[in-house]
């Protein structure tokens, strides 16, 4: 569980900033 | 090691809250902040829009006002290890102050040093470098939030170290028991994911305002999407953390999980209360209900605690009184084992004192057969192992409700984000800048939750608070208090006039 708490948090972040720029680029506010 | 002055521990207790909780005031927006100015300044980097580069700037100003006290006031936090809990300092320094001073001179350092190109370096370095400190400063405030909680994991679940009985410290033998241990990995992931979703929170709060105002609407609506889409994601990693850290408290700190439950008698199978209130003046073992009316959701906490259908969760009263059905000892007979601990760790040392080996060794024999219970040794009745019950479950009930209330928030303005309708929703915008609040107080309880929750302990099962404290008249610690609260006072109102200031000024001239 260590593991997956650590990368999933990395994960998280790096997902984050990936899902907004797309919804950005969607909405056509990038 | 005599017994100290109760006033005195009690003020130092007063002390450390003020100071922690008003340090707590910063943090959250410091960890989440970083990131999200981080995201902004990757986006002006890639598409090279000075409009992004404007709102970077606003977001960052924000974070350089919130940042200042924080640090301010993390420095007085650790001299109070010293000033005021000096017996705490002397018997576990060796382990507690290796990740203090690591966050120290490792991650603050690099906070530090490029927090000053992040700030002044817009001009003076590359575009790259600039966007390189940025990150440094969300991941050194990050890695600075690891060290402090591991050193506090380490009081809640004590691993990696001896006791060693020549010199009645714990000694470390091993670092990465301590900085990974389950409850370390599951309270960092848990207080930062949470925290950047305060962090979220104040960039959508801010932003509503502008909304709200018809000012600055472009970079409102711009700030939002970024900081829902990260507020919604770190909102459901809360979630999985957080009850990771439960499961994890069933089996190092099983009173605390019992007390936020609301938990006097386990069963197997337990109930989890969804919504309940406490009989008001319940004590353990006085045979009232626990609760003057509740909705249970069955089998929940069994599952919670031990992910099975039909585990044993021990209620209050079984950890105070044992239940031989489920193999658990009573807190009298551990109290027992303790003082005995204490009579012969004294006999070793006068042992040891006379040259005479062979007593010394005997008296260390028994001394090892009940080490393990010597922290119970100072207590002195079972019920004194119960923390205070009603602040630490409503605290915890209070900050499950605002956290699955802010996911739920999170999602709203995402949809008005994409679909273009922010502007319009009005209703949303006023939750918007309301729900900012609700989640610093969530933020904060979650403390008291940890904090209030591992009472009596200082270090669980180890060292009472009783025996933490300097041994100091009280006065000496009412008189600091009451600069301390005067001080943070008067900073935290120049901080506030400050950020109201520079939110009314706006992006453009930040």
């Amino acid at each position: 569980m260590t593991a997956v708490l650590l990368i999933g948090w990395i994960a998280l972040i790096v997902v984050s900033y990936k899902a907004a720029v797309a919804l950005l680029i969607k909405t056509n506010n990038l | 090691m005599g017994e100290l002055d109760l006033g005195m521990v009690n003020w130092a207790r007063a002390q450390f809250t003020l100071t922690a909780m008003y340090h707590w005031l910063f943090v959250p927006i410091t960890l989440g902040l970083s990131f999200l100015c981080a995201f902004f300044e990757t986006i002006y980097v890639r598409t090279g829009k000075e409009e992004w580069k404007r709102l970077t700037k606003f977001w960052m100003t924000l974070f350089g006002i919130n940042f200042a006290i924080g640090v301010a006031t993390g420095i007085i936090l650790e001299f109070e290890f010293g000033t005021n809990w000096s017996n705490y300092s002397w018997m576990v320094g060796d382990i507690f102050g290796a990740p203090l001073a690591i966050e120290g001179i490792f991650a603050f350092f690099i906070e530090a040093t490029f927090f000053a190109v992040m700030f002044f370096g817009w001009e003076r370095t590359s575009k790259g470098f600039h966007l390189f400190s940025t990150w440094m400063v969300a991941i050194g405030s990050n890695l600075s939030a690891l060290w402090i909680l591991v050193a506090n994991s380490w009081m809640q679940y004590p691993v990696g170290m001896v006791f060693n009985p020549d010199t009645a410290r714990f000694e470390m033998q091993n670092i990465w028991e301590v900085i990974l241990s389950p409850v370390a990995v599951a309270k960092f992931t848990h207080t930062t994911s949470s925290s950047f979703v305060v962090g979220s929170l104040f960039v959508i709060a801010v932003s509503s305002y502008y909304l709200l105002k018809k000012r600055h609407i472009d970079m409102a609506k711009k700030s939002i999407l970024v900081a829902s889409v990260f507020g919604l994601l770190s909102g459901l990693f809360t979630a999985f953390t957080g009850d990771e850290s439960a499961f994890v408290n069933a089996s190092t700190q099983p009173m605390k999980l019992a007390a936020y439950e609301g938990l006097y008698k386990g069963s197997r199978g337990a109930d989890i209360v969804a919504f309940g209130m406490l009989t008001p003046g319940k004590r353990t073992g006085d045979g009232q209900e626990p609760f003057a009316f509740e909705i249970s959701i069955p089998r929940g906490l069994a599952l919670l605690a031990t992910r099975e259908w039909n585990g044993f969760v021990p209620g209050i009263e079984d950890l105070v009184y044992g239940n031989s059905a489920e193999g658990l000892v009573g807190a009298a007979d551990m109290i027992e084992r303790g003082k005995k601990a204490i009579v012969d760790l004294a006999a070793y040392k006068a042992a040891r004192k006379a040259g005479d080996d062979a007593a010394g060794k005997a008296a260390l024999e028994r001394f090892n057969v009940n080490k393990d219970y010597l922290g119970y040794g100072y207590m002195t009745r079972p019920e004194e192992i119960v923390p205070p019950v009603a602040s630490t479950y409503y605290s915890f009930h209070y900050m499950v409700y605002v956290g699955t209330f802010i996911i739920f928030l999170m999602l709203f303005f995402l949809k008005a984000g994409l679909s273009d309708r922010l502007a319009e929703n009005r209703l949303l915008l006023r939750l918007g800048v309301a729900s900012f609040f609700l989640a610093y107080l969530a933020s904060e309880l979650g403390w008291v939750v940890a904090e209030v929750g591992r009472q009596p302990w200082a270090i669980q099962d180890m060292l009472p608070v009783k025996m933490a404290a300097t041994n100091i008249g009280s006065g000496h610690v009412q008189g600091t208090f009451l600069l301390f609260f005067i001080l943070f006072a008067v900073l935290l109102l120049a901080e506030i006039k400050i950020m109201i200031k520079q939110i009314k000024i706006g992006p453009e001239v930040a």
